[in-house]
């Protein structure tokens, strides 16, 4: 009785109740809209980032992290390579060797990072193929390597000429070689792009006197995939003795700072919206208090405890608040999933900034389940402390008083 | 006889800080069981302000208030809810029900929060709505009742827990004569066959004509009581 005297109570201004649950209802299609371009605009950034460099997850030989050396280095190993490829959100998987040389041409020499890839392999990842601005892309038998625009600029080399690279093998060994640059590559980050020597593994191997080893294993993920889970996973299965299993978020913490300061804005317009909507909530639910004093004393005088009177009116605003989020909620399902299918385009200079990173100039929306629940979290809580509120004031009448307004 | 209402020395003075009113002074009041009484007097006399306190809704300046045997002079306005559940029914002059439940709804309501049986409640609610000769209006809602018939849902709904008494204040006041009088043949009714105890307050020269005991206020002092 007390749900059906509620439930009835909604409904007694019908135009009044209507016009809360609608803005409840735009505001939660709002705010989830939000919430879902914001979380779909970071997943993509990242997406974009972490492929291009980290990868999202890296495996490296414990403690190769905090001493970035060659010396840190470990042997390849198949039973890795299936634990990591066995996780289904893993879409691909790169072993990469790493490590710093001196690169001279004829007359200039420079710092470089020089990068031993998988050629076909990467290039699922990184599309680097597509990057090559001069001269052709590598394969991995190749005894050649590829030099990034901007290192190729400075070093004043062109496809066809030779390089030479000097540094220290494994394990104090010397290493050297002299290689022709078969491409010349574009990157969207300037740091890579005036530093980034890529050529086959083995050819690095062997010029560095290091035989199968490689120094990580980037993972790489869809866009949008449950990362945390994934590395908690392979935490369990794997041999933390031996492996260190770190996230982009470890190995990029200004990128995560970035992007956690961003939120952090998003979060106070969202807030703002949602005080928008609970001052309309509240403004109903006074106005249902208000004019049902007389009510209220009736109830009272026949013997309805107030405890019982508050219930009546917290399960009231509640229904109002509970249905109009829910339909929010399922209002905006197919608007995202039509703009996760048709996403915004950015054009003109946002499209050429984008391009020149080598990301799609679009605003993906994320349809993760947590952009739903979280909203429905803030608007239950929302209805919670407004519904208090309510009951407090049912709680502080007296029948008497009631009885006469 | 059983002592249903005892009342003591009933003073009731408004405001006390700032201008005090004497609402009621002094006022000794006994009713028994299956006594049907007006209460009259000049508006202002003091009628509704006795009414809510020997109803357990007021609470006295000065004096004591004993229903049934149980000292209510000093009892919390929490325990009073329940002991007017259980002891006292009420109907006011208007407004009495609850305008999103039905008749049957309204009535069963006390009930309900009596904890009352599924079959109990049906049982009675339908009795009680055919006493007062409402069987056909059970799942209307009260909107669309007329206002004696508003009124004779809140007697059904007063009666419905069981109560010692029921306290009427002014319960024919915004009724036609017609209503009013026909009102007021059923509780006289119910005060019979059910021998329930009824105390309610008029100024309406043919209601006091039906009641068996009529007890004049006039500045909140008891300047007549007589038995007919
Ligand atoms: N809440 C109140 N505050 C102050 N004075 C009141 C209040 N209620 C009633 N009074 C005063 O008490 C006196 C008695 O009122 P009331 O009991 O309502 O009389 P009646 O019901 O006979 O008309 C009147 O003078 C009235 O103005
Ligand atoms: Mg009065």
């Amino acid at each position: 009785m007390l749900l059906k005297m509620a439930w009835r109570n909604i409904w007694r201004n019908k135009r009044r109740t209507f016009i809360t649950m609608a803005s409840v209802f735009f505001a939660v299609i709002l705010a989830v809209l939000m919430r879902a371009a914001n979380t779909g605009v970071y997943e993509h950034m990242v997406h974009n980032v972490v492929s291009f460099s980290s990868g999202y997850i890296q495996v490296h030989q414990k403690g190769y992290w905090n001493e970035q050396s060659i010396d840190n280095s470990f042997k390849e190993d198949e039973k890795l390579y299936h634990l990591v490829s066995d996780q289904k959100e893993v879409t691909e998987f790169v072993p990469r060797l790493e490590s710093f040389a001196l690169a001279s041409s004829d007359d200039k020499t420079k710092g470089v990072m020089v990068l031993g890839i998988v050629p076909d392999k990467e290039d699922k990842i990184t599309r680097l193929q597509e990057k090559i601005v001069e001269g052709n892309y590598i394969n991995s038998k190749d005894r050649s390597l590829l030099l990034s625009e901007g290192l190729a600029a400075n070093l004043g080399l062109h496809t066809g000429d030779t390089v030479v690279l000097l540094s220290q093998g494994y394990h104090g060994a010397s290493a050297a070689g002299k290689y022709p640059v078969k491409g010349i590559v574009h990157f969207g980050s300037p740091e890579l792009n005036k530093r980034l020597v890529s050529m086959p593994i083995s050819l690095m191997q062997e010029m560095y006197d290091a035989p199968d080893l490689i120094t990580s294993v980037s993972l790489m993920m869809k866009e949008g995939a449950d990362m945390e889970e994934v590395k908690k996973k392979l935490i369990s299965v794997m041999d933390t003795a031996h492996y260190e299993i770190m996230d982009w978020k470890q190995m990029m913490p200004e990128l995560n700072q970035v992007i956690e300061g961003d939120k952090a804005g998003d979060y106070i317009v969202i807030g703002i919206l949602y005080l928008v909507i609970a001052f309309g909530v509240f403004g109903t639910i006074l106005m249902m208090t208000r004019e049902r004093m007389h009510e209220f004393g009736i109830l009272m005088a026949v013997g309805m405890k107030k405890r019982l009177l508050a219930v009546v009116v917290m399960i009231e605003s509640f229904l109002i608040a509970f249905i109009a989020t829910l339909a929010g909620m399922i209002g905006a399902l197919p608007i995202i999933l039509w703009f996760k299918e048709h996403p915004i385009r950015f054009t003109g200079e946002i499209k050429k900034m984008y391009d020149s990173y080598g990301m799609e100039a679009i605003i993906p929306l994320s349809n993760k389940l947590n952009v739903f629940t979280e909203q429905a979290a803030i608007v239950f809580f929302i209805a919670i402390f407004l519904s208090v509120y309510a009951a407090r004031k049912v709680y502080s009448l007296k029948a008497i008083d009631a009885l006469r307004s | 006889m059983e002592v249903v209402i005892d009342a003591h020395n009933i003073t009731k003075v408004y405001n006390e800080k700032s201008i005090p009113v004497n609402a009621v002074n002094g006022v000794h009041l006994h009713l028994e069981r299956g006594e049907f009484t007006a209460l009259v007097g000049p508006s202002g006399s003091g009628k509704t302000t006795l009414l809510n306190i020997i109803g357990g809704l007021d609470h006295v300046s000065e004096g004591q208030v004993i229903i049934n045997g149980t000292d209510i002079t000093n009892m919390s306005d929490n325990k009073l809810i329940d002991f007017r559940l259980n002891n006292i029914g009420f109907v006011f002059q208007s407004y009495n029900l609850i305008p999103v439940l039905t008749a049957k709804e309204n009535v069963e309501f006390v009930m309900l929060l009596q904890k009352k049986s599924k079959a109990e409640r049906e049982k009675r609610v339908l009795e009680l709505l055919r006493e007062v000769g409402l069987e056909d209006k059970v799942n209307i809602r009260p909107s669309e009742l007329s206002g004696g018939q508003q009124q004779r849902v809140a007697v059904a709904r007063a009666l419905a827990s069981k109560p010692q008494f029921v306290l009427a204040d002014e319960p024919t006041a915004n009724l036609d004569s017609k209503s009013a009088s026909n009102l007021l043949d059923i509780m006289a009714r119910l005060n019979k066959e059910e021998n329930m105890t009824f105390i309610f307050s008029t100024h309406d020269q043919r209601v006091i004509d039906k009641a068996r005991r009529v007890i004049t206020l006039v500045d909140g002092k008891v300047a007549s009581d007589e038995k007919r």
